[in-house]
């Protein structure tokens, strides 16, 4: 089995439970996406897929390989990389030295030449960061921190790189930008699981669809189906009160 | 079998001088005593208020010394000088809390460290007052025999307050700063006061036992008050089982017959006591009482269902004068640079207003502002039209503003009871001193506090979880009992962080018939929540916040059709 | 006089900076200490003694097996007093390096004995004169040393890759993880780091204060005092905060008394954590809701 599989995770914070037996694939060249409210598990689902939270019970594999129950910075270096909420870039080091340690990861052995391909793969994707390379990264606006998150993902040369609501806090404007990024990579064949609350641009990117309700897979399908899905929009804004 | 423990050890402790003539016997349990009323105090701090000291032997020394001095230069009555121990003890202890309690961690354990050293060298500098080195001689002396009944006496008052002390308000109150103090703020309890009161309270005890240190020996010097007399106190205090009342007594015999029965291994002492900490931290997390008391429980039964739940609000207070409650203008706060409100402006009146935006959009920022947690940049907030703008989180909730947390912040320490009860006693749990004796006035206030509390435990459904600790609650009860505590301090308004979070959708269901209830009887509500169908349902107001800005503001109806609104939370359709 | 006191303040104050740059590093990658620090500098000073004086080794090679000794010394706090303590949030941590601190202390009573020793060097035997005061060339070299040691942490931090790792862990260590750096060992280097910077400073000092079991607490101590004026969390706060440490130490001792040395020292602790309640440049964490 190729890709990236869940099958009947469950999990939560502590004693919390949020995720209630999910299943889900990721093929190979696809992009993912994963839509639902806030609250509803998105978050707490890459966390336990990337190995930060343990899962309580369940499968998960990547490429036919049990990833679970492993720390973090094992199931990274399998080639399954989380750029999570936050961003989480080291504001203390240079916009270089943060995507350099993005190549801790890699299963290619450091390969110079590989690296250097990647590092101007990135620059291209993201040009701001280009200029702003020998500065700090915390010096950085949120939308270009979020660049580098993302152009850290893909110094990784991962399998599958996880994200997770890329768009928070941005402009419109950055918004769309890094949709266009990420649009971008697919099609260099990257694979992308998308945790989004911006429904409407995760669902014109992806090729495929799972909406995610108070921690259960409520619908899955081809994105251009669950976009028209009624009930997508009233998972959002709410059913009148059932009397 | 606890009552057993203590008749055992009580009939020890007065057996013992009958037995045997033989003083080293008496001198060895009275220096256990002794450790029992040190450790006892040291209880108040690092058991119950959840605070650390290695400066202890500071206290004690000022006891030994005040007594010694007062006696010995003064000529004072002993037991007046002992009071003057424990009162000049407690004194220098405030002082020394109200600067080493605005840190905590390692900052807090270097002030008390420091605290002790000073002391030591101001010992053996000061060489006029406290004869430097040598020490102070000739401190009147009783026989050894009465040292003996007098301290053992004083250990067992120790006890005897500090277990008044545990089931008391204040009690409750240091536990709460404990286990939660930002919940325990939102109650109405300044945590740096009440972490103030345990240190004083404590380091009196300390002083208390300095004082008979000196009187039992009749001679103190500087070495008997170092940095390692501050680490054996606790060493003692964690071995026996820190938050228990026996543990103190426990854990100062064990640490002081231990070293006795072993003295052909002098040399050995320290890697027996480092030894003995290693596997304290190991095997007994909890202390010896805390390891029984943890296998008794083990074998209660589980607590049953609850009932059908009906939450209600302790009586209101009266009505405010305007319709406006809180009116919020032109708030701002920024985070690292990022806005995470930008000049939002709101009024709160009756009924349930919500708050509801994208993830990351300001709620509940805004949500700890106006509770005082977080201080805004620029912006005013007035309370019924008192200006709050800048007050402490327990300043704001004392005129009548109470709140949950998105991740439920229970008092563990304490039962569901008892955590509804801190709710209940809120800024006013009482006088110390009269909670420590068990007066009358202190114990009936106390029985009212718990059968207001039980009263509501009870509507609210959680009756029959009242004494299971708090800990032990299903999740989705934990947030019933964080509301019935809020709603124990009679609060006008009430706010809620996502309250829907993680439950199931029955409890969902439950959840909205409590809030339509409130809605007819309680205080207002400021809803903060992502749980669409329930917002829709009851909120008779709700603003929409984007980018910490004030995108949408009106009925349901009116916000579910802006299309700013359903921009903000599918984004634009490409 | 003054001279004497500025070098003698110097040479105290860098190697308490340097002692305590340990507790940074541990603290900024794994939010814990090592509270033995101060018998990490004994064994420095006792294990350089014993292969150097009491086995007679040749002065590279007695560093050499001195430095790994204390490699294996702080890895093995690390795994049995902090790691199994190390997501509690207790300060069980605390209590059991103190532990660990006790019994070492303990250890090297009964192997070393309880009197202090003179540990021999070239560089105590004859003192330098110099403008009406007199030093050893020892009390030039510490100061010397320690700037240089402090300098090539910082090098190691900002300049190798594996410092840059480490400084990662320790700016957000969930993120680090993200990134593939195996945390425990990131948490274990910072350790062994810093028994190094520990024990090291005991070999230097040994000759000037000689070597006896009991001599860490105090240093370990006032370094403690040293890191927390300076901020936990800041490498250069804690190096200004030594260097004044030391200075004040050594004026007031040769101005006023030895006695007064500690009162006035961690007094000057408690007012500026009364002034500064995070330390000089140390960030005041952030209240999570």
């Amino acid at each position: 089995m190729n890709g990236l599989a869940l099958s009947g995770v469950t999990g939560g914070y502590g004693s919390i439970q949020v995720l209630r037996e999910i299943s889900l694939r990721v093929h190979p060249g696809e992009i993912v996406t994963i839509v639902g409210v806030n609250g509803a598990g998105k978050t707490t689902l890459l966390r336990s897929i990337a190995g930060v939270l343990k899962s309580w019970r369940g499968q998960i594999t990547l490429d036919g390989e049990s990833i679970i129950g492993h720390p973090s910075y094992w199931v990274a270096r399998r080639g399954l990389v989380l750029v999570p909420e936050g961003r989480g870039i080291f504001g203390d080091q240079t916009v270089r030295e943060n995507l350099l340690l993005g190549t801790l990861a890699r299963r290619d052995g450091k390969d110079a030449a590989a690296i250097g391909r990647d590092l101007e793969r990135s620059l291209t994707l993201f040009p701001a960061l280009r200029e702003r390379l020998d500065g700090l990264a915390g010096g950085l606006s949120g939308g270009q921190q979020q660049m580098l998150a993302l152009a850290r993902g893909i110094m990784a040369a991962p399998k599958v790189l996880l994200l997770d609501e890329p768009s928070l806090g941005l402009s419109p404007i950055l918004v769309r930008q890094i949709f266009e990024a990420i649009g971008r990579l697919r099609q260099e064949g990257l694979t992308v699981l998308l945790v989004e609350q911006m429904a409407g641009q995760a669902l014109a990117l992806a090729d495929r669809a799972y909406v995610l309700e108070q921690g259960r897979i409520t619908l899955e399908g081809a994105a251009s189906q669950v976009r028209e899905n009624p009930s997508v929009m009233q998972a959002y804004l709410g059913r009148n009160r059932v009397t | 079998m606890r009552r057993a423990g203590w008749i055992v050890l009580g009939a020890a402790v007065v057996l013992l001088p009958t037995v045997t003539a033989n003083t080293y016997y008496l001198y060895i349990v009275a220096s256990a005593g002794l450790l029992t009323i040190v450790t006892a105090g040291l209880n108040v701090l690092v058991g119950f208020s959840g605070q650390m000291s290695l400066g202890h032997a500071g206290f004690y020394a000022i006891g030994a010394y005040t007594a010694a001095i007062c006696t010995v230069k003064l000529g004072w009555n002993p037991w007046l000088a002992f009071l003057a121990a424990v009162l000049c003890a407690a004194l220098v202890g405030a002082g020394v809390a109200g600067a080493a309690l605005r840190v905590s961690g390692p900052y807090l354990a270097m002030v008390t460290i420091a605290f002790g050293i000073i002391v030591e060298g101001i010992l053996v500098e000061w060489i006029p007052v406290t004869g430097g080195p040598g020490g102070i001689f000739r401190i009147p002396k009783p026989s050894l025999v009465w040292s003996y009944v007098l301290i053992m006496a004083v250990a067992a008052l120790a006890l005897w307050l500090t277990r008044n002390l545990r089931h008391s308000a204040w009690g409750r109150a240091f536990l709460a700063v404990r286990g939660s103090d930002v919940a325990a703020e939102s109650l109405g309890l300044s945590a740096y006061y009440v972490r103030i009161v345990a240190f004083t309270v404590s380091a009196g005890f300390a002083g208390a036992g300095g004082a008979l240190f000196a009187f039992m020996n009749g001679y103190i010097s500087p070495d008997s008050f170092t940095l390692q007399t501050s680490i054996l106190f606790l060493l003692a205090l964690l071995f026996g089982g820190e938050g228990t009342v026996a543990g103190p007594a426990v854990g100062s015999l064990v640490l002081t017959l231990l070293p006795e029965l072993l003295t052909s291994l002098t040399d050995y002492r320290l890697i027996i006591y480092g030894g003995l900490l290693m596997c304290s931290i190991y095997w007994l997390p909890a202390g010896v009482v805390g390891a029984c008391r943890s296998r008794q429980s083990d074998s209660s039964d589980q607590p049953p269902e609850p009932n059908r739940p009906e939450l209600e609000s302790q009586p209101v207070r009266p009505e405010p004068a305007t319709d406006r409650l809180m009116e919020v203008e032109g708030l701002s706060i920024t985070f690292g640079g990022v806005a995470a409100l930008s000049g939002v402006s709101l009024s709160l009146g009756r009924g349930i207003q919500a708050v509801i935006g994208p993830n990351g959009a300001g709620k509940t920022s805004l949500l700890n502002v106006l509770s005082g947690y977080y201080v805004a940049k620029a912006g005013h907030i007035r309370l019924d039209g008192e200006s709050v703008t800048g007050r402490p989180p327990y300043a704001i909730a004392r005129r009548g503003v109470a709140r949950t947390f998105q991740t439920p912040q229970l008092f563990i320490d304490l039962t569901v009871l008892e955590n509804v009860a801190v709710g209940v006693a809120g800024s006013r749990p009482g006088i110390i001193l009269a909670a420590m004796l068990g007066l009358p006035m202190e114990v009936r206030r106390d029985c009212e506090i718990l059968q207001t509390s039980r009263v509501l435990l009870d509507r609210a459904g959680l009756g029959p979880w009242a004494h299971a600790r708090a800990e032990s609650l299903p999740s989705g009860l934990r947030r019933r009992l964080e509301i019935v505590r809020a709603l124990a301090t009679a609060p006008r308004l009430l706010m809620l962080d996502e309250p829907a979070a993680g439950l199931s959708p029955t409890e969902i269901q439950e959840l909205d018939a409590d809030l339509s209830r409130l809605r007819a009887t309680g205080p207002s509500v400021l809803l903060v929540e992502h749980h669409m169908d329930l917002v829709m349902a009851i909120s008779d107001h709700i603003t929409v916040l984007d980018y910490g800005r004030v995108i949408a503001s009106g009925t349901p109806d009116a916000v579910r059709s802006d299309p700013a609104v359903i921009e903000a939370y599918l984004g634009a359709s490409a | 006089m003054i001279l004497q006191l500025i070098v003698t303040g110097l040479a105290l104050g860098s190697m308490y900076g340097l002692v305590a740059l340990g507790y940074h590093i541990t603290w900024a990658t794994s939010r814990t200490m090592n509270f033995s620090q101060g018998q990490t500098v004994m064994a420095g000073a006792v294990v350089a003694y014993t292969f150097f004086v009491a086995l007679g080794w040749p002065f590279v090679p007695a560093v050499i097996a001195t430095l790994g000794c204390l490699a294996a010394f702080g890895a093995g706090i690390e795994r049995i007093a902090v790691r199994p303590f190390f997501r509690a949030a207790s300060p069980a941590w605390l209590l059991s390096t103190i532990a660990c601190g006790i019994i070492a202390e303990n250890v090297a009573m009964l192997t070393f004995g309880k009197d202090a020793r003179a540990f021999p060097s070239a560089l105590t035997q004859r003192p330098i004169l110099m403008g009406g005061a007199g030093f050893y060339p020892q009390e030039l070299l510490i100061p010397c040393v320690g700037f240089l040691l402090m300098a090539a942490v910082q090098g190691f931090y900002h300049h190798t890759a594996y410092g840059k790792q480490l400084k990662a862990v320790a700016y957000n260590p969930e993120a680090a993880g993200l990134m593939g750096i195996h945390l425990p060992r990131a948490v274990m280097s910072a350790y062994i780091l810093s028994a190094l910077l520990a024990g090291i400073a005991g070999v230097l000092l040994a000759p000037v204060l000689n070597v006896a079991a009991t001599m860490g607490t105090i240093i370990g101590l006032k370094a403690f005092a040293v890191a927390i004026i300076g901020g936990l969390t800041s490498a250069p706060g804690i190096i200004v905060a030594g260097l004044g440490y030391g200075l004040v130490e050594s004026f007031v001792a040769g101005y006023l008394s030895t006695g007064a040395r500690e009162i006035i020292g961690f007094g000057l602790v408690i007012l500026v954590l009364i002034v500064r309640p995070w330390g000089l440049l140390g960030a005041k964490p952030a209240r999570r809701i």
